[in-house]
């Protein structure tokens, strides 16, 4: 049974249809990447269906989380299964994260509201996480506010954030688009190794090929909000049948650098 | 434009503020009785009868040819008001947001300035000058303008810092040229709304002043003075009192629903120009 | 060698915590030196954030003084930048929807170079024949940059930069904010123009495909300082400062192509 079922989806925005007709299904553990270039639609198909996408949009299809209707759901009801059940990492963590809250405190609100727990009892979670993610003396950051950390820093908080309510799901929007290389590095192999740990849900959006291969087993390619091809990622790389991918391909090939010895 | 009259708010504004400029330029060639004139056997004439539409005050003069000719002080001391207002606005502004270690100095100065009551400015200047419409016009062009100054310095130090202006220095234009050029088109409309909400202070400002006798002195026709000498007489006769009070608060929502129906234009349209979610 | 910069330092100073005492600084840049010679093939300036590299182009655009060393043009240390200099040295931004005065028409955006610097000849033909240098259509004199899509908008700040007939074009992360398609566009045609004008180009970019690809020069920016430069192939296939290795090591892949690929 998929953990998320996205049927049909169509996204109408500003008279035009940015998502088409897409449907994707993420499992337990599974590990699915979207990928197209701008204006395909990738993140707001990813949006639209925990109920994110702006609203002027019209969205219509069906989007099922654990086998329940979440499309059309109102934000009373949608919250909660969105901090419990889907957890979101977004491209500027400056977005995710409250600018005049302490980071401790943000971590710590998705586990009191998933587990009702104490507030010290909650703090002290939220610390354990903040290590978890890799950041230093957790204990003292968790008392900085965002603007005193790095961007680094700030989308690890935000990793932390969004797992937080423990959730089945992660749901990454380009997280490492806006960071330095070795940054990108460091986050791509924690999200690798945090999801593995958990067993959580990945669906993963980038521009970026090799970002995608880097943490996806599965992908989809979207092209003007139509899912062209989807596969496991080595099989599609090694064998690209649409256009779009193909095309995709080329354009990565084009101005990617590849080391030396891959070519030997 | 067309976009200002579409807003509810902005049509009613513009309404308004047509009614305001119209008595004032009709009162220049007609009023129903001449407002100077004195006629003690018509006091406090009440509205709708002896030609009176409004009624007379306790000198018999004629109310709303008091109000027509009254609207033109308002009008004139809005306007001019608002003009020195724009000067010393974007003069300051421009200087502050320009200069490198004199901008600093100019800054603070702004900041200062915009502690100063603009109307214990105008009732200085009225006390040591006499009152009169100059007075006035110079007290709440300054005061309004350093607030003025204020919005505009940091719209122009954010324009100077954009790509296009770094863009232009590197292909040799000239400070002067990339504040003509680049930075005044840019932040006009903000300042655009910045003066209609400083016209609507400016009718607030001055009929505040000759409320206080620090005005325009009779006999000229002024809202403001009006509506001080009316309101004592509101026990016995208080019909007469609201009509000043009436036209003052027209004219400032006139002004006022303006410049938020200017705002509402220019601003959104930035933000709506880029979707908030790039798929 | 048309630029020449020697032990380039500049700091900014920190915001106070105490009032007396003395003033503590960033230091944003130190000791950096660089050459660009006539039709050197190009040079890559690789860093990440907080290496200093947008304060250094800067500092190579003489739009910004450094607190230390000379930047020389021609042999002539620069002081304040005069036209011949701004002629000579050009710059293409990284975000190709802020460059670009959104009021103005994108005829107008071309021509200023022209106008502030005083190039002779007809301007109007001049960016006529620049627009289709850069792959444009002439009627685009007449329309708005939020008309054009990014990888067009960033194709005028090209123009612009070219009206000049600059033989330096220094280019601050000019793909980073495109699409990859559009990148290898925009890539392709600032090699041809290279080539076609001899120009040299300064590309700054985190992006180590397009500073292999474009230069033939690489100078790696970490802290403010260069840790290594030399021949891009060797650097990039032999890095031996330990900070360019984990650049190096961190770049993304796909996965290794299997026997029937290519």
């Amino acid at each position: 049974m998929s953990l998320l079922e996205i049927t049909d989806l169509t996204v109408r925005f500003a008279g035009r249809t940015v998502v088409d007709r897409v449907s994707l299904s993420v499992a337990p553990g599974d590990r699915l990447g979207l990928i197209g270039s701008s204006g395909s639609g990738k993140s707001l198909t990813a949006l639209a269906a925990i109920g994110l996408a702006p609203d002027d949009a019209e969205v219509s299809g069906s989007v099922r989380l654990d086998g329940r209707e979440i499309l059309g759901l109102p934000d009373r009801e949608l919250a909660p299964l969105r901090g419990a059940r889907v957890g979101v990492v977004f491209q500027e963590p400056q977005t995710a994260l409250d600018p005049l809250m302490r980071v401790g405190r943000q971590v710590a609100g998705p586990v009191r509201r998933r587990t009702g727990v104490s507030r010290t009892t909650a703090a002290a979670r939220a610390v354990a996480l903040l290590s978890a993610v890799g950041l230093p003396e957790p204990e003292h950051l968790a008392r900085a506010y965002p603007h005193q950390l790095s961007g680094g820093q700030r989308q690890r908080v935000g990793i932390a954030v969004a797992l937080a309510g423990d959730p089945a799901l992660l749901i990454a929007d380009e997280p490492t688009t806006a960071l330095d290389v070795t940054v990108q590095a460091e986050i791509l192999g924690l999200l690798d190794r945090l999801v593995a740990e958990r067993g959580t849900a990945l669906l993963f959006i980038s521009h970026d090929l090799a970002v995608l291969a880097r943490v996806a087993r599965r992908i989809a390619v979207l092209a003007e909000g139509v899912v062209r091809e989807e596969g496991e990622v080595a099989q599609v790389l090694r064998e690209p049948a649409d256009p779009a991918t193909k095309s995709l391909l080329a354009a990565y090939r084009a101005s990617a650098w590849e080391p030396q010895e891959a070519r030997q | 434009m067309r976009a200002v009259l579409r807003e509810p708010g902005g049509a009613t504004g513009v309404a308004l503020i047509g009614v305001l400029l119209l008595a004032a330029l009709v009162s220049l060639v007609w009023t129903p009785f001449d407002p100077t004139f004195v006629d003690p056997s018509a006091s406090w004439v009440p509205p709708f009868s002896g030609g009176h539409l409004l009624g007379t005050d306790g000198n018999g003069q004629d109310l709303l040819s008091l109000l027509l000719a009254g609207a033109r002080i308002t009008a004139l001391t809005a306007v001019a008001a608002t003009a020195v207002a724009s000067v010393v606005g974007v003069g300051l502004a421009t200087a502050a947001a320009v200069g490198r270690r004199s901008g600093e100095v100019v800054s603070h100065l702004i900041d200062v300035l915009v502690a100063l009551p603009t109307l214990l400015l105008a009732m200085v200047l009225a006390a040591v000058y006499g009152g009169s419409v100059v007075t006035a016009v110079v007290a709440i062009g300054i005061g309004t303008g350093v607030n003025v100054a204020r919005v505009g310095r940091a719209e122009m130090a954010s324009a100077l810092g954009t790509d296009y202006v770094l863009a232009a220095r590197a292909s040799g234009a000239s400070t002067a040229r990339i504040v003509r050029r680049h930075v005044l088109p840019n932040v006009g409309p903000v300042l655009l709304v910045q003066l209609s909400l400083t016209l609507a202070l400016a009718v607030l400002a001055e009929a505040a002043l000759s409320y206080l006798g620090f005005g325009t002195p009779p006999p000229a026709p002024s809202w403001g003075r009006m509506l001080q000498e009316l309101q004592l007489y509101v026990t016995v006769h208080p019909w007469a009192v609201v009509w000043p009070g009436l036209a003052i608060t027209a004219a400032v929502l006139g002004f006022s629903l303006l410049g938020d129906a200017l705002r509402d234009v220019t601003d959104p349209r930035l933000r709506r120009a880029v979707p908030a979610v790039v798929a | 060698m048309i630029l020449s910069a020697r032990d380039l330092e500049r700091r900014y100073p920190l915001p106070r915590t105490r009032l007396l005492g003395p003033r503590r600084y960033r230091e944003a840049l130190r000791g950096v030196s660089l050459d660009i010679g006539e039709g050197d093939g190009g040079t890559g300036i690789v860093g990440e954030s907080g290496s200093g590299k947008s304060t250094l182009v800067r500092l190579l655009l003489a739009l910004d003084r450094p607190d230390g060393g000379t930047l020389s043009h021609r042999g002539t240390p620069v002081v304040k930048a005069g036209r011949d200099f701004r002629r000579d040295v050009q710059v293409v931004l990284q975000d190709p929807f802020a460059s670009l005065d959104p009021r103005m028409r994108v005829g107008d955006i071309v021509a200023e170079p022209l106008e502030c610097l005083d190039v002779p000849g007809d301007h109007r033909a001049r960016v006529r024949e620049l627009l289709a240098a850069v792959g444009l259509a002439p009627g685009a004199v007449d329309r708005h940059p939020h008309q054009f899509s990014g990888g067009q908008r960033q194709r005028i700040a090209i123009a612009r930069a070219l009206a000049p007939g600059p033989r330096v074009l220094v280019g601050d992360e000019p793909l980073s904010a495109l699409d990859v398609a559009v990148r290898v566009q925009v890539m392709d045609l600032l090699r041809g123009l290279a080539n076609e004008l001899g120009l040299s180009l300064v590309l700054v970019s985190h992006d180590i495909g397009a500073v292999a690809r474009l230069c033939r020069r690489v100078v790696v920016l970490h802290e403010g300082r260069i840790v290594e430069c030399g021949d891009t192939a060797e650097v990039l296939g032999a890095p031996r400062d330990p900070y360019t290795r984990r650049l190096l090591a961190a770049v993304p892949r796909l996965p290794a192509a299997g026997p029937g690929e290519e």
